[in-house]
């Protein structure tokens, strides 16, 4: 599971989601992998408004990862400078870094635990369980 | 085998009258559990199936509708959707990130979700619960929830099913700051329609609304309960469920409602006038029976408005009902 689905996840319990408490949710005993993927700079530019940046920074920080910057990039950003003109635009260190972060980090095991109330969602092979137990719905 | 070569009328017949006997101990049972137990019902008679028959559906789903396609084609880039019941993910090979388009799938059944999460890697896939969704609200720009609202067996779940899915998308005028201005989110809903005239499953107007839909398949394994049962197609070989598939097959819709074992067996065009005693003593077919809210004319509208929603736009394709619909004001 991608980091950038991290960022778009919650727990599963309606009392829950309407508290700023259970986002994003937090990783626990998570192993890492990375799967490497070709870069898609426009990609990245049209999703970046779509993040939710302080969570993100909140969820690679939980990871150990090295920290984002403390505000959102603007598409520029993701722009090498040096990209020479009239050609096709190459990504800057900012957009390799958000690629690495967002499309290559991939939660393969461990829990995903809400803040709110504490109940764990299992990751197992890459793949989060949402089911609820019964008396939980 | 020869001994019953020739003799498909009278196998037909057989299966007819197996089918028959599904159909009416199952409404009754049907009938008993559904109101009192939505979950539970749900649970043995839709989500365990689909488990069951994880591998074998998934195979049988790789063409994606068309109004599907136009609906997820038209997403501008920079969306970010859900395939709310995705099942083997065969809507997630549709765009990607060449569109600008991500979408995270969800499926009740952690086999297919399986599937669909190893084999499209420029998406993301979940185990979730489309009554429990694990997303926060107004979040997406857009939805699909393709063939799944229909499994609910009680009115009140499947409205609150379409609530669901109305309350992650994005509202007017949608984004939290920074983002662009956007619209609403939409989503896209497919449900079977009780109003199937040239199918060859018969239903129509004013017919049963809540049925019971086989899906036969051939294991590898010994066969356990059901192998007394099905004894006499057993020695015809593959022929006694071709003969089913082909009555309750629409070709031109993927929501099969029976397929061939054989594929399973044999390739898939090896298989139909190929007759194996020994492959067929080993593969014993087994019935698997999926429930079915079928939805008149109107009623998918009036489940999305009794949801507070609002329909953008709806329609009728090939034995199903469909709706684009957004949150209400």
């Amino acid at each position: 599971m991608k980091l950038l689905t991290l960022n778009f996840l919650t727990c599963a319990i309606k009392t829950c989601k309407s508290t700023p408490a259970s986002f994003p949710l937090h990783p626990r005993d998570a192993e890492l992998e990375i799967a490497e993927t070709d870069l898609n700079l426009a990609f990245l530019k049209s999703i970046l408004a779509r993040l939710l940046w302080p969570e993100l920074r909140t969820i690679c920080s939980e990871f150990g990862l090295p920290t984002l910057p403390e505000s959102r990039p603007e598409p520029a950003d993701l722009v090498d400078p040096d990209s020479s003109e009239g050609e096709e635009e190459s990504p800057s260190q900012t957009a390799r870094d958000l690629h690495r972060v967002l499309l290559e980090t991939c939660m393969r095991e461990g829990k995903l635990v809400c803040g709110n109330c504490g109940h764990e969602y299992a990751v197992k092979e890459g793949v989060a369980n949402f089911l609820l137990p019964a008396h939980l719905v | 085998m020869a001994k019953i070569r020739g003799s498909d009328h009278i196998e037909k017949e057989i299966v007819m009258a197996e089918q028959h006997t599904f159909d009416s101990s199952d409404e009754r049972r049907r009938e008993e559990e559904a109101e009192a137990a939505g979950p539970q019902y749900e649970e043995k008679n839709v989500h365990e199936v689909y488990e069951a028959i994880a591998e074998h559906f998934s195979r049988t789903r790789y063409k994606p509708w068309p109004i599907v396609e136009r609906f997820l084609l038209s997403q501008p880039p920079g969306s970010i959707g859900l395939d709310i019941g995705c099942g083997n993910g065969k809507y997630l090979s549709v765009v990607g990130r060449q569109q600008g388009v991500f979408i995270i799938g969800s499926d009740r059944s952690p086999s297919l979700t399986t599937i669909a999460s190893t084999s499209h890697q420029e998406h993301d896939a979940i185990v979730a619960d489309t009554l429990s969704l694990p997303h926060p609200a107004a979040s997406f720009d857009f939805a699909i929830c393709i063939a799944v609202i229909h499994h609910f067996s009680t009115r009140e779940r499947r409205v609150a099913a379409v609530g669901e899915v109305l309350g992650v998308l994005l509202r007017k005028p949608g984004g939290t700051e920074g983002e662009l201005e956007r619209g609403a989110g939409r989503a896209l809903i497919y449900v079977w329609a009780l109003e199937q005239k040239n199918s060859r499953r018969g239903w129509d107007e004013g017919g049963e609304q809540d049925v019971m839909v086989p899906w036969v398949l051939t294991t590898p394994k010994p066969a356990q309960s059901r192998k007394e049962k099905k004894k006499p197609r057993q020695q015809h070989g593959n022929r006694g469920v071709e003969d089913k598939s082909m009555e309750m097959t629409n070709e031109d819709v993927d929501a099969t409602v029976v397929d061939a074992s054989s594929q399973i067996v044999n390739p898939p065009d090896a298989s139909a006038d190929t007759e194996k005693p020994k492959e067929a003593e080993k593969n014993t077919p087994q019935t698997y029976l999926r429930y079915y809210h079928l939805y008149r004319q109107g009623e998918l509208e009036e489940d999305v408005v009794t949801a507070g929603g609002k329909v953008v736009e709806s329609g009728y394709e090939k034995d199903n009902w469909w709706a684009i619909i957004e949150p209400g004001v």
